[in-house]
């Protein structure tokens, strides 16, 4: 049972993570290989404003800034924030230009740099060795055992998870979400009807910056430690491979997507090195399979599980002028 | 006494734009009254699309100055010059294609500050108010270019012909002051034609002003009553459609008519 409850919180994060992605992959069609360097902000964040200040001894040699003893809530909207400012600068140089691929470049190269001086610089986060000590949060006041903690940690995943995504479905059809994807359909008649593709595409980067510290911020206080081998650049891939499987621009596919991808397909093909007496064969059938089963579903669903859903408009001939229209989103057919 | 003179609202002069070797707009001048339906014809080629390009900042200009409503626009980003009242269609339509034709048609409605995340939440009365007032105006141009059946359709189902209703429609929401219609009847059948000509002119009754790019010189005969020749990247004459019927510079260049010299 703590082995579901496990999956399941990681698997919760994790969709939170890949609905981080969709907004700039999958609304404005940009794509982000930074995203890793903000949920690494986000975790490193909360915890240097969760934990006390730091003193270095030989118990805990972890060094770092701030240490402002925050409560667990204010440091999550602190290290949102946080990521949120972070993807502010990078994208005020990565979206000047608006070529796709001079996008992916930059993101790359910003978070290449910021996480080697994060993991060189022993001051500012704990270099290499990275962070750890935080306590559980909010279990102060709770007072749970360990199971009853993991089970409270889970439903609180969850619940930012559906905070995350209803907070999004209704960013998505607002006017701008609607001026953001008719950015990415076709970017030069959105600037010719007065949209400025600049500041929509950095307002919807700094959101997905955002989000992912959010997710990084829950990751942290599960695991109550970070270190810059946490995550890399591959993690943003494995990421994308899942909102593509479920289908971008639709939250709902993503985070079906990302339970098949990130959590499903790792978890069984974990078991695969047990079938096998030979300890090199297992481990990497595993990620053969894992990544045939990929490329297999995205060969025969390339728009993924579930298509870009459409806003659609419910009012009568009659009710034109009458009553006000509600838009609703309607799966797309998929056919 | 100073002679009443009306500044006009558009006023080119010296545009150019050349693409390597090709003289695409050469020394391009003329001006626009205000509240004047203006037509620009001229073969194939002759830059009447880029000279849309240049004034609706999608392509910066070389050389050249354009003064639009008292205010020099060349160089300025597309949206603020469509901001300040510029509003353009595409001589080949764009259509958002995986936005509803409603969206696309909600999109053409200026956003007036409205379209920010937080506006997304917290729903300020009045931001509700305009986003249904906006809904209801974008529904009745629905209506009466023939869409409201196809306003929950994805805009890339609709015909070549519907698209360039939907051009048209994109433009009669912006109601802005000055329109530059790049062909918008071509390929739309004579019925929607009627329907178009009738928008064009409750565009002017709505205080536009219109510049028609337009091949079919019946059309442009009937709705202008000044129309620009555009040749080889410069005006090479303004008149009423009877004069450039006299003139053989016109004659020569595009109307195909042998001049008896
Ligand atoms: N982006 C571009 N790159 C290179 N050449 C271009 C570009 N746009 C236009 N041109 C060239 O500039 C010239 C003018 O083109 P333009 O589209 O303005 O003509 P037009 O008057 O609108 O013609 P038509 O009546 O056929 O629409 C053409 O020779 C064209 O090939
Ligand atoms: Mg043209």
């Amino acid at each position: 049972m703590a082995y579901f409850v496990t999956v399941g919180t990681i698997g919760a994060i994790t969709a939170i993570l890949c609905l981080g992605v969709n907004i700039s992959w999958g609304w404005a069609g940009q794509i982000d290989l930074a995203y890793y360097a903000y949920v690494a902000i986000g975790a490193y964040g909360a915890m240097v404003l969760e934990l006390p200040k730091a003193h270095p001894t030989a118990t805990t040699p972890s060094s770092y800034v701030l240490g402002l003893h925050w409560p667990f809530l204010p440091s999550l909207v602190g290290a949102t924030a946080f990521g949120g400012a972070a993807a502010l600068i990078v994208g005020a140089i990565a979206l000047r230009r608006l070529r796709g691929d001079y996008i992916a470049i930059i993101t790359a190269c910003a978070a290449l740099m910021l996480t080697s001086v994060l993991s060189q610089d022993d001051r500012l986060v704990g270099g290499y060795i990275g962070i750890y000590g935080l306590t559980q949060p909010l279990n102060s006041v709770l007072k749970l055992g360990p199971t009853g903690y993991s089970y409270f940690y889970l439903g609180l995943c969850l619940v930012a998870l559906l905070l995350v995504y209803l907070v999004l479905e209704r960013i998505y059809r607002s006017p701008f979400g609607r001026s953001l994807r008719a950015v990415r359909e076709n970017d030069l008649a959105a600037a010719a009807f007065g949209r400025n593709l600049y500041s929509l595409r950095l307002r919807a980067y700094a959101l997905g910056g955002a989000v992912g510290a959010f997710g990084g911020a829950l990751f942290a206080n599960y695991l109550l430690a970070w270190s810059p081998t946490a995550w890399n650049i591959l993690e943003v891939v494995l990421l994308m491979s899942g909102v593509m499987v479920g289908g971008r621009a639709n939250s709902r596919g993503v985070i079906i997507g990302s339970v098949i991808v990130l959590s499903i397909i790792p978890e069984v093909t974990r078991l695969f090195p047990l079938l096998t007496s030979n300890s090199t064969i297992g481990p990497s059938a595993a990620v053969i399979i894992g990544a045939s089963g990929i490329i297999v579903m995205l060969r025969f669903r390339p728009g993924g599980i579930l298509k870009e859903r459409k806003v659609v408009d419910h009012s009568q001939t009659a009710s034109l002028n009458a009553t006000s229209p509600t838009l609703t989103v309607a799966e797309r057919s998929n056919g | 006494m100073a002679e009443a003179q009306v500044p006009a609202l558009l006023e080119v002069r010296g545009l150019r734009k050349h693409y390597g070797g090709v003289k695409a707009v050469d020394g391009c001048e003329f001006s626009v009254l205000r509240g004047e339906l203006i037509g620009l014809i001229g073969p194939n080629g002759a830059g009447k699309s880029t000279v849309i390009e240049l004034l609706s900042g999608l392509v910066k200009p070389d050389a050249g100055t354009v003064t639009f409503d008292g205010r020099e626009i060349q160089g300025r980003p597309p949206h603020k010059i469509f901001a300040s009242g510029l509003a353009r269609c595409f001589q080949l339509a764009k259509e958002w294609p995986l936005l509803s034709v409603l969206e696309n048609l909600l999109i053409a409605i200026p956003p007036d500050g409205s379209d920010t995340i937080r506006h997304a939440f917290g729903s300020p009365r009045r931001s509700r108010a305009a986003e249904r007032a906006a809904r209801e105006r974008a529904l009745s141009a629905a209506e009466q270019y023939r869409l409201y059946p196809l306003r929950n359709e994805y805009a890339y189902t609709l015909s070549g012909g519907q698209k360039r209703l939907l051009e048209f429609a994109r433009i009669a929401l912006a109601q802005p002051k000055l329109a530059l219609l790049d062909e918008p009847m071509a390929g739309v059948n004579p019925v929607l034609q009627t329907q178009i000509e009738g928008g064009i002119r409750s565009l002017l009754a709505g205080g536009s002003t219109v510049i028609l790019v337009e091949h079919n010189l019946g059309f442009v005969e009937s709705l202008c009553d000044r129309v620009i020749v555009m040749v080889a990247g410069r005006v090479a004459a303004v008149g009423s459609m009877a004069e450039l019927r006299e003139n053989t510079v016109v004659q020569d260049a595009y109307l195909g008519g042998t001049s008896v010299a």
